[in-house]
């Protein structure tokens, strides 16, 4: 492992990736700093791009990406009290006030070095973890991938989401997609319609452009109708003061959200928002004075954002080792990876340690980068704010374009990308979640090939999904999901009424 | 009044209307899964089903809670005020994409350029002007002269 990683080192410091992480981050801070835009959608944008370059050069700008929006997120919600990402919504919470109060500098610097604590914490856990888990994974057999398939499917179906029946529909729609083309063992065509251009199947990056670049972006307009907020960035960016006092005050509450963050990034179908909150909340119990949270507490905006960047890292885990993402962002990186010809699992790291090594190895470099970034260009990124909506709607518009095109120079997925981008509006419009969709395209040709293949090897016997101690663990704790999935509502309606019980009697 | 407010079933996310729409894609599905014969029929099927039990499931819900609740909620879930600009955008978008392969990508660009900011009523046309100008400038220094990639070309570019 260390010399595979010594190996990684030399190569991700080549001054062709250095300038791909440092650009990446750039770029990231400000896809984050732009309320509207997510690293989900930058990323997926990105990934046709990055088909001319090495792939570790791609997969810099990718890791730059993630870790540098995840903290730019932080930018408006302290200066505007919007939310940049979605996971930067508990910023907000203190943040804003801290700006209000005249400390948007001293917020963002707290922003910026809870960021950099959580992206290394994060980056040290996948490094420490997917190796080991990858070796334990090679031992697994078709019936075993069939189950983590399955697992993986179903926690995000079915945890993501406020509605298990949108997410399980999500899912299912994900895994159709994942079947259009030719079927590989028969030579039947499945769901093509009668289009040539479909035998193929329905290429990943069009799935990815489609449902996360496309309706976030139109979704704009409404902002930019609006009216596009202005930074105030003479009190904020600009405005450094003295922080070292307080960031010492602060390190308990990194450490706990460090660890809070990493936790949950293990967990499919969790997400940063999550992470950030549950890191909040912790925070603010544990605080001997909790009434200064939401008013402007230093502990809040640090909780928050180290919690959110604790989780990004973390999230790879599952993705780079099983092939499961757990959250959506991880999922385009998945696909990212798989248009670089890298198949994600326990094969990825015996055949191409260089790269996915060099791939952890970058995302604890951008991580380390976010500091003197985020110190430094603070005052630059809030200009960013200024770009208009208007003109930022048709750029993002025609880079998907280009994007789409240019993986097969088809004009077929262009018109893909329009049916694609519709889909994902009219989904969004009923809160259905969208990573189920993309881990159904990516993990259904997995699981209905290992499921034949089990199938096959056990003479088309039902018991031949079930050989061996491991697989049935993994049945059962996907049997648990679906379980829980199911428990949950009633624990949380059981709780709520002796909540309003117990109120009615005080 | 249509039935889904006659119900009380347009709440805000009018899960009545789109359990409709779950059963409806299943069931298209399942119908095309009537062409597959043999093994590779078997995961389609079954997915199908699952499309419809979800659609079922949420059907059974919004039914649950429209005969549970007293007030009713007259939302489609769609505002019309949001609705516009997106369809509007989004209308663009199409009419870019359908024109490139005829004009180019440059000129399909360009449509959208121009058009998206006339209709969010942003009207610094000299910046319009420059920022297409340097965006289609530099999307082909990236990607024709960069990354050696082909754009669709057309009768202008």
């Amino acid at each position: 492992m260390f010399e595979h990683l010594f190996d990684a080192l030399l190569t991700v410091l080549q001054p062709a990736n250095a300038l791909a992480m440092l650009g990446g981050t750039l770029l990231g801070v400000c896809i984050g700093a732009l309320p509207g835009l997510s690293a989900t959608m930058g990323i997926a944008i990105l990934i046709p791009l990055s088909f001319g370059l090495d792939p570790l050069v791609g997969l810099g700008l990718m890791a730059g990406i993630y870790n540098g929006a995840m903290y730019g997120g932080a930018i408006p919600s302290i200066l505007l009290g919007v939310p940049g990402t979605p996971a930067s919504v508990a910023t907000v919470l203190d943040g804003h006030p801290m700006s209000e109060q005249g400390k948007g500098g001293l917020a963002l610097r707290i922003a910026v070095v809870a960021s950099t604590f959580g992206g290394i914490a994060s980056a040290l856990a996948l490094l420490s973890l997917a190796p080991p888990l990858a070796k334990v994974t090679l031992a697994f057999g078709p019936s075993d991938y069939f189950w983590v398939a399955l697992f993986g499917l179903l926690s995000l179906a079915l945890l993501m989401g406020t509605n298990v029946a949108k997410g399980v529909f999500a899912a299912a729609f994900g895994l159709i997609i994942g079947l259009v083309g030719i079927d590989t063992i028969t030579g039947q065509e499945r769901f093509t319609f009668g289009f040539v251009e479909l035998t193929n199947g329905v290429n990943i990056v069009v799935v990815l452009i489609g449902l996360f670049g496309i309706p976030p972006t139109i979704k704009l307009a409404i902002r930019a109708l609006q009216g596009d907020a202005k930074a105030p960035r003479t009190a904020a960016a600009t405005e450094v003061g003295s922080g070292s006092g307080v960031l010492r005050r602060l390190l308990p509450t990194l450490c706990k959200s460090s660890v809070i963050g990493v936790f949950v990034g293990l967990l499919p179908g969790v997400g940063g928002n999550m992470a950030s909150f549950l890191s909040y909340n912790e925070a603010k119990r544990s605080s001997k004075s909790p009434e200064r949270f939401g008013h402007g507490a230093e502990e809040g905006v640090a909780a928050a954002e180290c919690g959110n960047n604790a989780d990004n890292s973390a999230a790879l885990v599952p993705a780079l080792t099983l092939g499961i993402p757990g959250s959506s962002v991880s999922a385009v990186i998945l696909g990212g990876l798989l248009v670089h010809g890298l198949q994600p699992g326990p094969a990825l790291f015996q055949d191409s340690p260089i790269i996915v090594y060099g791939f952890m190895l970058q995302m604890l470099i951008t991580a380390m980068l976010l500091l003197p970034i985020g110190v430094w260009g603070a005052r630059y990124f809030v200009r960013v704010l200024d770009i208009p909506s208007a003109m930022l709607i048709p750029m993002v518009l025609s880079l998907s374009i280009v994007g789409v095109y240019s993986v097969n120079n088809s004009m077929f997925d262009v018109y893909l990308l329009l049916v694609f981008g519709l889909i994902g509006m009219i989904l969004a419009h009923f809160e259905i979640p969208l990573a189920p969709i993309v881990l159904g395209v990516m993990l259904g040709p997995m699981a209905e090939e290992n499921l034949r293949l089990a199938m096959l090897l056990g003479n088309n016997e039902w018991s031949s999904l079930f050989p061996s101690a491991l697989s049935i663990s993994l049945a059962a704790v996907t049997l648990a999901v679906v379980l829980f999935s199911m428990i949950k509502p009633l624990v949380k309606n059981n709780l709520r009424k002796r909540r309003a019980l117990k109120s009615s009697y005080s | 009044m249509n039935i889904s407010q006659r119900l009380n079933l347009g709440d805000r996310n009018n899960d009545f209307l789109l359990a409709l729409a779950m059963i409806a894609s299943g069931t298209f599905f399942l119908f095309q899964t009537m062409g597959i014969t043999g093994e590779g029929q078997l995961l389609p099927v079954a997915i199908c089903g699952v499309m419809l039990v979800a659609g079922i499931g949420l059907l059974l819900k919004a039914l649950v809670r429209a005969v549970k609740s007293s007030t009713r909620a007259p939302s489609l879930g769609i505002d019309s005020a949001t609705l516009k600009p997106i369809a509007l955008v989004f209308l663009i978008l199409a009419a870019a994409v359908l024109v490139t392969p005829y004009l180019g990508y440059f000129s399909g660009a360009t449509v959208m350029l121009i058009l998206i900011p006339v209709l969010l009523k942003y009207r610094e046309w000299k910046k319009v002007l420059l920022i297409t100008l340097f965006f289609e400038i530099g999307v082909f220094l990236v990607f024709v002269e960069g990354f050696g990639k082909r754009l669709p070309s057309g009768w202008l570019y």
